[in-house]
């Protein structure tokens, strides 16, 4: 017999009995959505915290940190140096590395000034993050040691006339000065551009760096909208200054030995693992948002499966009823079964009848329980909109529920299994009965 | 004249809880080919059971059923079932005829089950409605037929197939005395029409008339076999 002649005579029979059928396909429809939406539930918590991770700063990069000026593997001292992340710019998966120099500076344009994070890193690997700017370039690898800087967002908000105020304004969210300037000021002097009161006695000399700004970075209230990033080597010269102008010793035992590295990674799959070999390897303490959000994952991830399960209880429930309407299906045509043996039904068509029958119950069920999901998933949005915020701690924008493809298909393709399956055992029976006995039931 | 059907010394025991029940003691019997048997006898004298071990729905306990060269007592299932596919027509007394299905659909299942599509079988279906005289009766459900009708299209989807041979057990055993001549004519002269083999199961003493051999069974044994087509000679048995 043909699939679709089997198709057909399935849809018949089920139409035949309607009222039956819809009981057992409900079941199947609560049982899917229950699923849905609750794995869908785990599914938000999931993509809330990933949302607030990514908020806190890029989740492909890596910091690698050098505690204590270096680290002891198997009784050899690594020393975070140039060398170093030649090394580890070797590893598998690293796109990208550079070494980063911080200082705390301040930054004068005309008139206006500010203090901020001055980043001194690698212009290459900046080249290779290939930031969104909102105005202006990024740093390039021919940027080399020249005096540029790229500014984040939030900075250039907080440049102030230190004539009419104490201190920048937090909440300015729009720049106050044009940071794409050729003379912008880099120096250590915390007095600089302000009004000598006599309060306070400068004591060193420092500095005063020109710079030219050719970028401002895109995004506010992100990793890199607090930072002012220059090439390395400008920042190197810098110290250098700074250091003698303090009266300090300049470390030139060497090699440098950085505090801190930072690796960018394209695959952030590969990222648990370049923090394992760092670790493990070369004894250094890394830092990465994909590590935490892994760890957050992993909770969400239990989170949605306890969910899930709570779910396919339901659908357990809805499987039973269609092993039941199945049986007493095979009662109720106990005489049929036997008729079609009789007249040439091979035991496979029996078989494919009612597996198909009751899977054709569970894909209904599913296709119905799946779209009815989405509104379901609507509602949870709208009625609990801000409560997953609330609970992951990223504010009102999270969704409660979030319904992905691989979901719905997956429900969809569980509830037709789940259909299957539960025809088998009467398929079993109708495959057994005796055509005989089938007959002589009057 | 061919002997088609082979029946040689057949056992059938059923097992019923403790109880050993003897359905066929020892029967052996040919059927040529063409020919109209009708097996007469009263309720449980194993007429039914003969004909069921010759269909293949029930193996025979002992000895050995051939259908021209196939043992029908050797086949599995799965074989077995092919071979009444396309070999063998049914007629029941119930009409068992399914009852979600038009006449048409339930003429044409036997085809379906053959894996013959659609736009073939529905045709083949019509005419064999026809042949028995329900032109027009294609939509009609069982429910809205009346007995006689039921089994013309019992006898419809019997012969739409053309099988080689047909069985009928008591096809007229739930109709009256009227419709049961038009459906005994209209098998009779069917079976005739297209040379196929009838093996028909009945207690009816007229209705064995029709027969070109009346097989009398009892208690699991042939009793006598007449064979009405040559000098109405009786072969008594013991």
């Amino acid at each position: 017999m043909s699939s679709k002649d089997i198709l057909a005579l399935c849809a018949g029979n089920l139409l035949r009995r309607k009222t039956r059928t819809v009981l057992a396909v409900i079941g199947v429809i609560v049982g899917v959505c229950a699923i849905v939406v609750m794995v869908s539930i785990g599914v938000a918590l999931n993509v809330g915290f990933q949302d607030m991770i990514e908020g806190y700063g890029n989740l492909h990069s890596i910091q690698v940190y050098n505690y204590g000026g270096g680290s002891t593997v198997n009784g050899k001292v690594n020393k975070l140096d140039d060398n170093m992340i030649t090394t580890l710019g070797k590893l598998d998966g690293v796109t990208a590395i550079t070494p980063v120099i911080e200082k705390y500076m301040v930054i004068g344009i005309g008139d206006m000034k500010t203090q901020a994070s001055v980043y001194g890193m690698d212009p290459k690997y900046i080249q290779s993050m290939s930031y969104d700017m909102n105005s202006g370039r990024s740093l390039m690898e021919s940027d080399g040691e020249a005096n540029v800087a790229i500014f984040g967002y939030n900075i250039a908000c907080w440049f102030y006339n230190p004539s009419r105020a104490q201190s920048y304004d937090w909440s300015n969210t729009e720049p106050t000065v044009d940071v794409i300037s050729r003379d912008i000021i880099f120096t250590s002097d915390w007095t600089y551009g302000e009004k000598n009161t006599g309060d306070y006695e400068q004591t060193v000399e420092y500095e005063q760096f020109e710079f030219e700004g050719v970028g401002l970075l895109e995004g506010t209230d992100t990793e890199t909208s607090y930072q002012v990033i220059i090439p390395i080597k400008a920042m190197e010269k810098i110290k250098a200054s700074d250091q003698k102008a303090e009266g300090s010793q300049p470390s030139t035992t060497g090699q440098k030995n950085y505090e801190q590295v930072l690796i960018y990674a394209e695959d952030i799959d590969k990222i648990q693992d370049i923090c394992a070999t760092i670790k493990e390897d070369y004894g250094f303490q890394t830092y990465s948002l994909t590590d935490m959000l892994k760890e957050l994952q992993k909770t969400a991830n239990l989170i949605e499966m306890v969910l899930g399960g709570i779910g396919a209880v339901s659908l357990l429930v809805a499987a039973i009823g269609i092993a039941n309407t199945m049986i007493m299906s095979v009662y109720e045509r106990t005489r049929e079964i036997g008729v079609m043996k009789v007249i040439g039904a091979s035991l496979g068509d029996i078989q494919k009848m009612f597996l198909m029958e009751a899977g054709m119950i569970g894909f209904g069920g599913g296709v119905i329980g799946v779209a009815l999901s989405y509104g379901l998933s609507i509602l949870v949005n709208t009625v609990g909109a801000g409560l997953m915020g609330d609970l992951i701690g990223t504010g009102g924008g999270a969704k409660a529920s979030v319904i992905p493809w691989w979901l719905s298909l997956g429900a969809l393709a569980f509830a037709t299994l789940v259909g299957v399956v539960s025809g088998w055992l009467p398929a079993k029976r109708a495959m057994n009965l005796s055509a005989l006995e089938g007959l002589k039931n009057e | 004249m061919e002997k088609f059907i082979q029946v040689k010394n057949v056992r059938k025991v059923y097992r019923m809880g403790d109880e050993r029940v003897v359905a066929l003691d020892n029967v052996s019997l040919d059927i040529n080919k063409g020919e109209f048997v009708c097996f007469l006898g009263t309720s449980g004298s194993g007429k039914s059971t003969f004909l069921n071990m010759v269909a293949g729905l029930e193996k025979p306990t002992k000895g050995e059923i051939w259908i021209g060269k196939v043992p029908i007592h050797k086949l599995d299932e799965k074989r077995v079932t092919l071979f009444r596919q396309k070999n063998i027509g049914f007629i029941f007394q119930a009409y068992h005829l399914i009852p979600s299905m038009t006449a048409l659909e339930n003429v044409s299942l036997p085809l379906a089950l053959r894996g013959i599509p659609k736009s073939k079988r529905e045709p083949m279906a019509k005419k064999a409605l026809e042949l028995v005289g329900l032109k027009g009766y294609d939509a009609r459900r069982p429910s809205q037929m009346s007995g006689g009708q039921q089994q013309r299209v019992g006898i419809a989807r019997a012969l739409v197939g053309k099988p080689k041979i047909l069985f009928a057990d008591e096809p007229t055993g739930n109709l009256d005395s009227h419709t049961t001549k038009e459906v005994m004519d209209l098998i009779s002269s069917q079976v005739k029409m297209n040379g196929q083999t009838l093996i028909l199961v009945t207690h009816d003493r007229s209705i064995a008339e029709y027969a070109d051999k009346i097989v009398t069974i009892s208690d699991g044994n042939i009793i006598s076999v007449e064979d009405r087509t040559h000098n109405e000679e009786i072969i008594e048995k013991e």
